[in-house]
């Protein structure tokens, strides 16, 4: 199946972005865009198809939930694992992102220097076969 | 006697001022009560006296009619003896003097009829016949002279008197001379029956004569003329008053005295004969007096009987007054008697009124707190009926205290608690004890208006007297929990806030540190570090502000497995070996004792983290960390030791409380939240465990955590106890039991799993038997990633799963060891093939097959 190689990462705050991005370019050399808003990021991710979306759960506008919801049900862009990336670290609130189908949740605030890493495991359970 | 009401315990007001009012009637009643025995003994004194006193006029009567008889006895044996003389006369005329003398002898006049003087005869003497009368008389008798010489046609001469002695101036004697005695003396003969004449003489000296006429036998007597012819004389008998009427009956004693008048009226001028003295006359009023006209002997007299001071001495009676003044005696014996009572029911009554009023003091009091009591109290007897509703019951449950007391107190909660509560309340009444009492616990109430409020309720039981009853004590915590609620979200919020700038903070510091170290200046690559530290520690302090809010609510929620508390400290000196590097302090497993414990693994390691992370914080450059597992007091004892400058005396007693942290260099260069004890406290109290520690400056501290050893833990599981009861959804989950070597698989599969089911996991096969055989499980997932590891055993060796023949198995098998097929398995996953997600669909599907997958995670 290939590398991780892209990722759409989404938030409002501008500096979690930027680091994102740089720590995800400079670290692991992935092809990194970024943007603010779930509209945004639906838009940009069936223009690019990205290999993963970083998705913030906490946005003005439509949230990351509904972002993911939105996303499962865009038959071009359903099959890109998303990624919710929260500050609500509670083990309540992390399931309930495993409950309504993310793939993975980074808590933050996350390391930059193992983050890629992180992203690559999830990205390759996500692409296994479902079942023998 | 006295009503007096009985003491009573009512506090009620009227019956107090019942009681009070009570004297009143008392008093009255005791007048009444009084009077009685006074009037009772004053109407017997009277009756006594008057039966005393016709009892002593009988007597006096009787007297008299013995004196009265004895009179007429007297009087008949005068007459007897006049007649027998006559008698003795008729038949010889002329009887001699010495013959007369010798027949008066015979009739022994002194001893049988006392009051005669003399007894004599008169002789009829014609004037004519005188001369030779008296001639023939002195013949007889020389000194016989008639005398005093009187004129007249007929003569009564005295012939005989005797006894001489006393009659010897009468002999001769012509009673013509004397007018009362002829007058008798003619009477007599004209009558033919003896007459008595007045008395001559006075007083005591007075005297009778009794006359009966003689008659010549040859002539007849029927008419007064024959009698005038035939009369030859009388016969005489001379007796004074006294002689008469006196010493009438043999009355020693002097009862009575008696008075005599002739004629039929008592008159001072004709008195006769009075027994009494002469002063005393008439004059002396006596008691008793009886008046009785008799006549006798051709003469009527009064006869005036008196009681005499000897009479009235003699019967007096004594007991009339002694009743009296036994009634007197007695009322007054009564009065007294009364009086204590009443003095002793007035301080009874006063007594009353006091404690009455100490009581209703008291009850007002008591009152007063219940009313005012911010907490609703609640009684409830041993059937669970409501008995008393206060103030803030009533407004926490919109109820009247009228509308609830008698009806069951269940009712004051919504169905789930309802049949609890119930429930305790048959335990409590059969057994005496109940889960509920003594303890604390949240609930909801239900108002009257149908509206829920949560309430945190505790329940004592009193013991009144015999009786034992419930006093449940609700506060309403609606606040509390909105509080709560109101911090658990600033806590979540602050602490989401304070992240997502430290989000950038972190990023950049580490992105800088990780990739620029090159670039940068020592002084600036050193400055980054502290930068990036701090940033760390602040995120720690956030998760352990965060941790402490859940532990300290009660909302952290516990996964609980049965591990191995050996293993679970060795992992934790791995986990915590890099961070130990960083300050040059060496961790040193010691004496690690295979335990099992019954515990949340993750939780545990976050405590034996802590207590690592402080250990090494307080630990010299190149000093060690020992950590040991053993067997201590029955529990299983993990302990962390360290050898540094030990715990200053002044921080032990507030070690476990917030944000403590010891003013020292390292600590202050180390870093660290000043929660983590706090956290590790509340966290080992859930496990069923307990913290402590020992230290003494210079040489170290020991911090150690004992927890209960598995078998006991699980003995009490498989038991469960009866207030033990599915309030926390989480325990309605389906369990999963994961039979794996290690545990990294585990907690992925464990936060998929989460609110879907619960994972138990297991390393070990025995204990994969033994809760098997002891709690319920949906679904056993079997790991055989490892070759010859525990998965494959279990498959190969299914005995543990026959136990438990009805539960499907799911193995995760390696891409190159499928297991072989056989009943048991229900599924078969290839794990480097398939998602977390996947496995948590396949597992769905093996608990509930039906159900769709709404529910979980899709």
């Amino acid at each position: 199946m290939g590398e991780l190689k892209s990722v759409l990462c989404v938030d409002d705050d501008k500096d979690i972005l930027e680091v994102a991005r740089m720590t995800l370019e400079v670290v692991a050399d992935f092809d990194v865009t970024t943007c603010s808003n779930g509209l945004a990021a639906i838009e940009l991710a069936r223009e690019i198809n990205p290999d993963l979306i970083l998705l913030d759960v906490m946005m003005p506008g439509i949230d990351g939930p509904m972002t993911l919801k939105r996303i499962q049900s865009d038959p071009k862009i359903t099959s890109i694992p998303v990624v919710m990336i929260t500050a609500r670290v509670q083990h309540h609130e992390i399931s309930k992102y495993f409950d309504i189908g993310a793939a993975g949740v980074i808590p933050k605030p996350f390391d930059p220097m193992t983050l890629h890493l992180e992203l690559k495991a999830i990205w390759k359970d996500w692409q296994v076969p479902e079942t023998i | 006697m006295d009503a007096e009401p009985k003491p009573s315990t009512s506090k009620r007001a009227g019956r107090i001022k019942r009681g009070r009012n009570f004297p009143r009637v008392g008093r009255g009643m005791a007048i009444f009560v009084l009077l009685v025995p006074l009037v009772v003994s004053l109407f017997s004194w009277n009756a006594a006296r008057q039966q005393a006193e016709d009892r002593r006029q009988e007597t006096f009567d009787h007297l008299v009619a013995e004196s009265e008889a004895a009179l007429l006895n007297r009087t008949a044996a005068y007459l007897q003896t006049l007649k027998a003389g006559a008698g003795f006369i008729a038949g010889s005329i002329a009887v001699s003097r010495p013959e007369w003398r010798k027949f008066v002898d015979a009739l022994g006049l002194a001893t049988s009829l006392p009051g005669i003087k003399g007894i004599g005869v008169v002789d009829l003497v014609p004037a004519s016949r005188l001369e030779p009368y008296a001639a023939e008389q002195r013949r007889l008798n020389p000194s016989f002279e008639i005398h005093p010489a009187a004129g007249g046609g007929e003569h009564l001469v005295v012939r005989y008197a005797e006894p001489e002695a006393s009659n010897r101036g009468i002999v001769g004697f012509d009673i013509g001379s004397e007018d009362s005695w002829v007058e008798a003396a003619l009477l007599a003969r004209q009558t033919g029956a003896a007459a008595l004449s007045d008395p001559v003489g006075v007083g005591a000296a007075s005297e009778f004569m009794l006359l009966e006429p003689l008659f010549d036998p040859r002539l007849p007597i029927a008419t007064q003329a024959e009698r005038q012819a035939a009369a030859l004389g009388w016969l005489f008998a001379r007796f004074p008053a006294d002689g008469y009427f006196g010493a009438l009956t043999n009355d020693p004693g002097e009862m009575t005295a008696l008075t005599v008048y002739q004629g039929d009226q008592p008159n001072a001028g004709e008195l006769v004969y009075s027994s009494l003295d002469a002063d005393r006359q008439g004059t002396a009023e006596r008691r008793f007096t009886v008046t009785r006209q008799l006549a006798f002997m051709q003469k009527s007299f009064t006869l005036v009987w008196t009681s005499t001071p000897g009479f009235e001495a003699s019967v007096a009676s004594m007991l009339p007054e002694l009743i009296l003044a036994a009634g007197y005696l007695f009322t007054a014996l009564f009065g007294a008697l009364l009086m204590t009572f009443a003095r002793q029911a007035d301080m009874v009554r006063r007594q009353v009124r006091l404690k009455s009023q100490q009581l209703a003091a008291g009850e007002r009091r008591y009152g007063d707190i219940l009313a005012k009591m911010m907490d609703g109290m609640v009684t409830i007897n041993e059937r669970g009926l409501i008995e008393s509703f206060n103030p803030a019951a009533e407004r926490l449950f919109l109820y009247r205290a009228a509308e609830v007391v008698g009806k069951k107190a269940s009712m004051l909660l919504p169905p789930p608690y309802r049949e609890t509560l119930e429930g305790d309340f048959r335990d409590h009444k059969a057994t005496g004890k109940a889960a509920l009492i003594g303890s604390r616990r949240e609930l909801e109430g239900l108002r009257k208006d149908g509206s829920l409020f949560p309430l945190e309720l505790s329940i004592s039981e009193v013991h009144h007297g015999e009786r034992r009853f419930l006093c449940g004590f609700i506060r309403d915590i609606t606040e509390l929990k909105r509080m709560e609620q109101l911090k658990s979200d600033f806590v979540s919020m602050v602490s989401h806030e304070l992240r997502t700038p430290l989000t950038s903070i972190r990023g950049s510091l580490g992105l800088i540190a990780g990739t620029q170290t090159g670039a940068l200046s020592p002084r600036v690559g050193q400055l980054i570090d502290i930068a990036l530290s701090n940033s760390e520690r602040l995120i720690l302090l956030l998760n352990d502000i965060l941790d402490l809010d859940k532990v300290a609510s009660g909302r952290m929620e516990f996964a609980y497995t049965i591990e191995d508390l050996g293993k679970q400290a060795e992992q934790a000196a791995i986990a915590n070996r890099a961070y130990a590097e960083r300050y040059r302090v060496e961790l040193k497993p010691t004496q690690i004792a295979s335990l099992k414990v019954r515990i949340d693994a993750a939780r545990l390691m976050q405590v034996m983290s802590n207590l690592i992370s402080n250990a090494v914080k307080h630990s010299p450059e190149g000093g060690t960390v020992e950590i040991s597992v053993a067997r201590a007091n029955g529990r299983a004892r993990l302990s962390v030791v360290d050898h540094g400058e030990g715990i200053p005396e002044e921080f032990r007693n507030r070690i476990f409380s917030r944000f403590a942290q010891s003013n020292t260099t390292l600590t202050r260069e180390r870093g660290g939240t000043g929660l983590g004890l706090s956290i590790a406290l509340q966290i080992v109290e859930q496990l069923g465990g307990g913290i402590d520690f020992s230290s003494s400056t210079g040489n170290g501290t020991t911090f150690w955590v004992d927890l209960p050893i598995a078998d006991e833990a699980a003995a009490a599981a498989r038991v469960p106890a009866p207030d033990r009861r599915p309030a926390v959804a989480g325990l309605a989950l389906a369990r999963v039991l994961y039979v794996a070597d290690d545990g990294d698989f585990s907690r992925v599969l464990e936060a998929a799993l989460s609110g879907s089911a619960r994972l138990v996991t297991t390393t070990s096969l025995r204990d994969a038997e033994w809760l098997l055989q002891g709690e319920k499980f949906a679904v056993v997932v079997a790991d055989m990633t490892r070759p010859g590891g525990l998965g494959e055993r279990l498959i190969n060796d299914p005995q543990p799963l026959l136990d438990a023949a009805e539960i499907p198995v799911l193995v995760l098998a390696a891409a190159n060891g499928l297991p072989p097929l056989n009943q048991e398995i229900e599924l078969v996953l290839v794990r480097s093939h398939v998602s977390v997600r996947e496995i948590v669909r396949a597992i769905a599907k093996l608990i509930e097959p039906e159900a769709g997958e709404s529910k979980w995670a899709s």
